[in-house]
């Protein structure tokens, strides 16, 4: 059941009949016909089947939204969603969303699968992967302009590059594809996020890794990190910043990007700690300032959950039960 | 029998079209040519605007004449009509400018209403004309020796052409610097189209509201149905279309005569100064919704037809 606003539109054509009256003059008879479309009004959130992308599609529903989803798969995890099947990129999945409803905002969570790029460019990896994706939005979106479009950058990424100029050159590559394609836009970069979905899924991020070799019960290892000093935010918190967001932007707000982390980085060391482990292969000095005061005074989100060990916690758990039911997790 | 004519003083055609004489009027409790019926000229087949080849035609191959009515209804009026109406009506004018332009014999295409019998309407059912002259009237052939240079377009330059009254989203209304009639307006597309067929379908919805806007404002202006030549000039040389309103009063009760000095020399006299037409003109259509409109007065009406 679909709820909140519909859009009613009406469209005319114009027919003429032309006949030849007794003493050869010409009548032509004009008509319009007008069809009436009612289509209701909707949040698309693509990638509805993954983990940010539920969560996220779960959040607008609380918030009394309409909501549709765009999944590349149609797994359980879609429901209870009117969810149409294609990726983000699949423009006759746009085109059967556009025909039967008004599109609002795109909430793009879908991640795309990752492009050939040189070994060891890791700035070119990323570029590749906004500018693809951003294509492929494009496809659909140059033609119809949602007004509203709200970006993930793990839509966009899925490891960050190895420099900080590498990482603003990217950003701004993106910023400038975005607008392009949306009257108004958000894009949330979001921090790490951690804390098992309601399926019990955890996140393919360093959540993942960590939360595996605790359940696998290792006091001692290595993993390969390039950023040492990691912003840990709650799945609920995220999801709560893309419905704040998305109401920011409605409400007449101005296109920006935004760093949604807790606003607390964790050392590498302290990250393993908290989930019983120890390690860290530091590669590079570098970490991303959350923007946790802009989001506050501007869209009125706090994160809530800010305890890392809470939230490893319960990603262990999480993945322990998953070990003992035998799922596989996002 | 049509004549074709050239004046050998001033090189201007004038067409010659006897049968004119005998076209009808239609007077109260006379049967009405242009309403549906299986006698009349529309006869019965349903439409909400029909053209009819011009049973007393000024031209007839070389050129055309046809008539635009422009409802099945008898007291319907083209400033009062449903919006989606007023847009068929633009939609026809397209339609068959595009066709008549396509023929050979046809130089330009003048679509134009006499609004009211005082300017010569002989039929009281709302309609307008096309006319599809065979040479190029005396007024284009005017305008194209005065400065017409193909590529600069004098009507993309509105504010050298007249006063401003309203701008829309997609026209301009002014009131032009030398009126040739009291009041007379001037609707110029933002964008520029050579004629009604390049116009886009945003330009045809707000050029048909703001023509319904400036019929009512005539109204409201001289307090009865104002009589107005509406022309729509579609010049070539590389000038665009335009729109003109030219009412036949200089106000109430008080008709600007086209007399020796216009008929003889085509030396036009004005009563009105452009800038008092202007704030006159600008107060009323600025201060009318565009969303709701003001209700036709059925008591209101053209004061000098009732004292025939």
């Amino acid at each position: 059941m679909l709820k909140g606003r519909w859009e009613a539109s009406i469209t005319s054509s114009v027919t003429v009949d032309t006949v030849t009256r007794a003493d050869g003059r010409t009548v032509r008879y004009y008509r319009t016909s007008e069809t009436l479309s009612v289509k209701p009004e909707v949040s698309v959130v693509t990638g509805v089947d993954g983990y940010v992308g539920r969560a996220v599609a779960q959040a607008l529903l609380r918030a009394g939204q309409a909501v549709v989803g765009l999944a590349a798969q149609l797994t359980p995890a879609v429901t209870p969603l009117m969810t149409y099947l294609g990726s983000a990129g699949f423009a006759p999945a746009w085109e059967a969303i556009a025909s039967a409803h008004r599109v609002r905002a795109i909430y793009h969570c879908a991640r795309l699968p990752e492009p050939p790029v040189p070994d060891g460019d890791v700035a070119a990896y990323y570029h590749v992967h906004v500018t693809e994706t951003l294509a492929m939005l494009s496809r659909w979106t140059r033609a119809t302009m949602p007004p509203l479009l709200l970006l993930s950058s793990t839509a966009v990424s899925a490891s960050p590059p190895a420099t900080a100029s590498a990482w603003i050159q990217s950003l701004q590559a993106e910023e400038n594809l975005v607008a392009s394609l949306c009257h108004r836009w958000v894009a949330l970069r979001v921090a790490e996020v951690v804390g098992p979905d309601d399926l019990g899924r955890v996140a393919d991020g360093p959540d993942r890794p960590w939360a595996r070799l605790a359940e696998g019960g290792a006091t001692t290892t290595s993993i390969r990190d390039v950023v040492p000093m990691r912003d840990y935010v709650s799945l609920a918190d995220v999801a709560d910043a893309f419905v704040r967001a998305g109401r920011f932007l409605a409400a007449g707000g101005a296109s920006q990007a935004l760093n949604v982390g807790s606003g607390h980085n964790t050392p590498l060391e302290a990250v393993a700690e908290a989930f019983g482990q120890r390690t860290a292969d530091v590669a590079v000095r570098w970490d991303r300032a959350a923007h946790a005061p802009q989001a506050a005074r501007q869209w009125d989100w706090r994160p809530h959950a800010i305890n890392l060990e809470e939230m490893a916690e319960a990603s262990v758990h999480a993945v322990r039960q998953m070990a003992g039911t035998g799922g596989g997790g996002s | 029998m049509i004549d074709i004519v050239q004046d050998p003083l001033t090189g201007e055609w004038v067409s010659l079209a006897n049968a004119r004489q005998s076209r009808p009027l239609t007077r109260p409790g006379t049967a009405c040519p242009f309403c549906p019926g299986p006698e009349t000229e529309v006869g019965t087949k349903p439409f909400h605007v029909a053209v009819i080849d011009n049973r007393f035609p000024v031209f007839d191959h070389p050129g055309a004449a046809e008539v635009v009515v422009y409802s099945p209804r008898h007291d319907d009026d083209y400033g009062y009509l449903d919006s989606w109406h007023a847009r068929l009506i633009w939609r026809v004018w397209q339609d068959r400018t595009r066709a008549l332009l396509e023929r050979p014999d046809v130089t330009t295409v003048f679509v134009f209403e006499n609004r009211g019998r005082r300017i010569g309407a002989t039929i009281d059912h709302p309609h307008g004309q096309i006319y599809g002259y065979p040479y190029w009237p005396a007024r284009l052939q005017r305008e194209h020796a005065h400065g017409g240079v193909p590529g600069d377009c004098r009507l993309c330059r509105p504010e050298d052409l007249g006063l401003p009254v309203v701008d829309t989203a997609a026209w301009h209304v002014v009131v032009p610097h030398a009126m040739r009639m009291p009041y007379q307006l001037m609707l110029i597309p933002r964008a520029h189209a050579a004629n009604v067929t390049q116009l886009a379908d945003p330009q045809v919805s707000d050029g048909a509201d703001l023509l319904q806007r400036v019929y009512q404002t005539y109204d409201r202006l001289f307090g009865f149905r104002a009589a107005l030549a509406l022309a729509v000039f579609q010049p070539a040389l590389g000038q665009h279309l335009r729109i003109e309103c030219l009412p036949i009063d200089r106000g109430q009760f008080r008709q600007k005569y086209l007399a020796a000095s216009e008929l003889a020399m085509g030396a036009f006299v004005t009563d009105i100064p452009a800038a008092v037409a202007q704030d006159q003109l600008r107060a009323l259509i600025t201060a009318m919704p565009t969303a709701s409109r003001w209700t036709r007065n059925e008591q209101e009406g053209d004061p000098h037809d009732h004292a025939h």
